[in-house]
């Protein structure tokens, strides 16, 4: 596709295609003409009848004309049919945020399960460590050292029982969404501004489409996920009425896009078909009609991706005679 | 005569050279259902500068011919939103990039680095200060060195210490009660309505406020009439505040 996209921008553009000067082309050719010119040519064999070059000649004005109409259809195809810019639901798959807060999930080492915060986790154990240590002082019972091993046997159990490993997804949601909300938030404690509320969501939709993938007949949680995409819609929509440079930041740091902020969607059907959240499933039947014009814009593409090819090719090979003449 | 004047929204911009889309809206009056209609235009709009932007307002104003769609060029712009907002895009995008090599530069959450590393540290000084009880003379000067350097490096006077080195989220709550109204207020309230020294005060806090005789007044009512009360530190507040719980 997106092969396909770049030979269309070349095909549709006004600018000079290549700089090089051509002796016989004028200097500067459009890209349209260069397609006219190469993808119709045909090689005339040396010493041919006049009524056989005519014909030829015929041959090559239709097809220029062909060629013409379908790249004009296919610009006008491409106008009419835009594609959203990223996944309305995930955003972008490369989103730098998304993915630290979920390696951060991830993360056993910095981590502790149920809540517990690793660094305060640290502290106590320590405080415990000194406080055991002075009540035995006294007594003579066991040297220091076994006591600090005991100490340390007791860390590690208590920490065997708080791996994240041992939590359940909602605790680790919850993880995510804390840290979310700390990167988002305007000051400490900050639950409620339209960034925060949309950071959280979009953590929210991620766990949720894990689900979603996992278990396709989970209707109700489809639709508890769908309304999330739609009122973080309606939350950003809001964010750039009142502040946009917040919104701009709080969108491309979430891997969204303006137009998918402002796009009708639901997350139907189609949705999941397009963007193969189950697979290459077949989910919106569509009429022979329907699967009539699909395969016609699907062989427009195709044709004028062939002509592209030819004019590449003839190109090369009216390069190539031009330096051998020059030479 | 005048030049003809449009004011309208820039609707399409980057895709021709030099030129806009500009849609002007204007309400017409139809016969036909009997009633005002917003009527909408096209145009191609010339834009020598190239500086207009998708949202902006602007008024285009009448020009000979440039070519066979456009008559007519940007004049002014009148509200320049669609330029703020591919602005902020672009800071935007600078700031989130910067973000993440801030990220990359920068240790990741060193005030936790910085705790943990201190708790080594103090583990390592009690077992030095152990170490140097059974040390021969020659090791001793090492051992104390290292312990002057720890404890000088977090400002240590003394060890074993009885002064708080690390701060613990469990003693928050205990240092919360600090003798303050706003931290002790229910157990202020509870002193209140249920000692019977303080009814006085209670009838007199409460009549000023209340609309309703003292009796008919209830329970909740005084309590909320009295926190209000005592919170503003204006107010003689009678309950001793107990410092230490």
């Amino acid at each position: 596709m997106n092969v396909f996209r770049i030979g269309c921008r070349f095909l549709s553009s006004t600018r000079p295609v290549w700089n090089a000067e051509i002796p016989g082309f004028n200097g500067a050719v459009g890209g349209m003409s260069y397609l006219k010119r190469f993808g119709s040519k045909k090689e005339i064999p040396p010493n041919s009848p006049k009524t056989i070059v005519k014909r030829i000649r015929r041959k090559e004005s239709r097809l220029k004309k062909q060629i013409v109409r379908d790249v004009n259809n296919l610009k006008q195809h491409e106008v009419k049919n835009v594609q959203l810019s990223v996944d309305p639901v995930l955003g972008d798959p490369k989103c730098a945020f998304i993915q630290r807060i979920f390696d951060e999930v991830a993360d056993h080492e910095n981590h502790l399960a149920y809540g517990v915060d690793k660094v305060e986790f640290e502290k106590l154990m320590y405080g415990v460590e000194k406080a055991n240590l002075e009540k035995l002082a006294g007594t003579n019972v066991i040297s220091s050292e076994q006591a600090r091993a005991m100490e340390e046997k007791k860390k590690r159990a208590l920490l065997t029982i708080l791996n994240l490993r041992n939590s359940n997804s909602f605790d680790k949601r919850k993880l995510a969404i804390r840290l979310a909300r700390e990167e988002f938030q305007r000051f400490d404690g900050d639950t409620g501004s339209p960034e925060v509320q949309a950071a959280v969501l979009t953590v929210k939709i991620h766990f949720a489409m894990k689900h979603v993938k996992e278990n396709r007949k989970d209707f109700e949680y489809i639709q508890q996920t769908r309304e999330m995409v739609q009122y973080r819609q309606r939350l950003l929509k809001y964010l750039k009425k009142d502040n946009p440079e917040r919104y701009f930041y709080t969108i491309h740091k979430l891997g969204l896009a303006d137009d998918v902020v402002h796009c009708e969607f639901n997350m139907g059907r189609q949705y999941f078909q397009d963007y193969k959240v189950w697979g290459d499933r077949q989910l919106v039947k569509l009429s022979e009609k329907q699967q009539k014009k699909i395969q016609k814009v699907h062989d427009l593409k195709r044709r004028v991706e062939e002509y592209q090819t030819i004019a590449k090719k003839n190109y090369e090979l009216a390069k190539q005679a031009t330096t051998k003449g020059s030479n | 005569m005048a030049r003809q004047n449009f004011v309208g929204l820039v609707i399409s911009q980057g895709k021709m050279q030099k030129t806009v889309k500009v849609r002007v809206s204007g309400r017409v009056y139809d016969r036909k259902i009997d009633k005002e209609i917003i009527k909408r235009k096209d145009y191609l709009v010339h834009d020598e500068g190239e500086i207009c932007k998708e949202g902006d307002i602007v008024r285009i104003e009448s020009i000979p011919k440039r070519s066979s769609k456009k008559a007519f060029a940007v004049a002014e712009i009148k509200v320049n939103k669609g330029q703020q907002f591919a602005l902020y895009q672009d800071m935007a995008k600078e700031r989130v990039s910067q973000e993440i090599a801030d990220r990359l530069n920068t240790a990741q959450n060193a005030q936790a680095e910085g705790v943990l590393s201190k708790i080594a540290d103090l583990r390592k000084l009690d077992s030095l200060t152990e170490q140097v009880v059974n040390a021969s003379s020659e090791e001793i000067d090492g051992l104390v060195n290292e312990i002057e350097s720890i404890k000088q490096k977090y400002n240590i006077s003394q060890w074993p210490t009885t002064d708080e080195l690390i701060e613990l989220e469990v003693n928050h709550e205990a240092k919360a009660a600090d003798g303050t109204r706003v931290n002790n207020i229910k157990y202020i309230l509870d002193e209140l309505l249920s000692q019977a020294k303080y009814e006085e005060f209670v009838k007199d806090v409460v009549n000023e406020k209340a609309k309703k005789p003292f009796e008919e007044v209830a329970s909740s009512t005084k309590k909320n009439i009295l926190r209000k009360y005592v919170l503003n530190l204006e107010n003689p507040c009678p309950v001793p505040i107990p410092h230490s719980v």
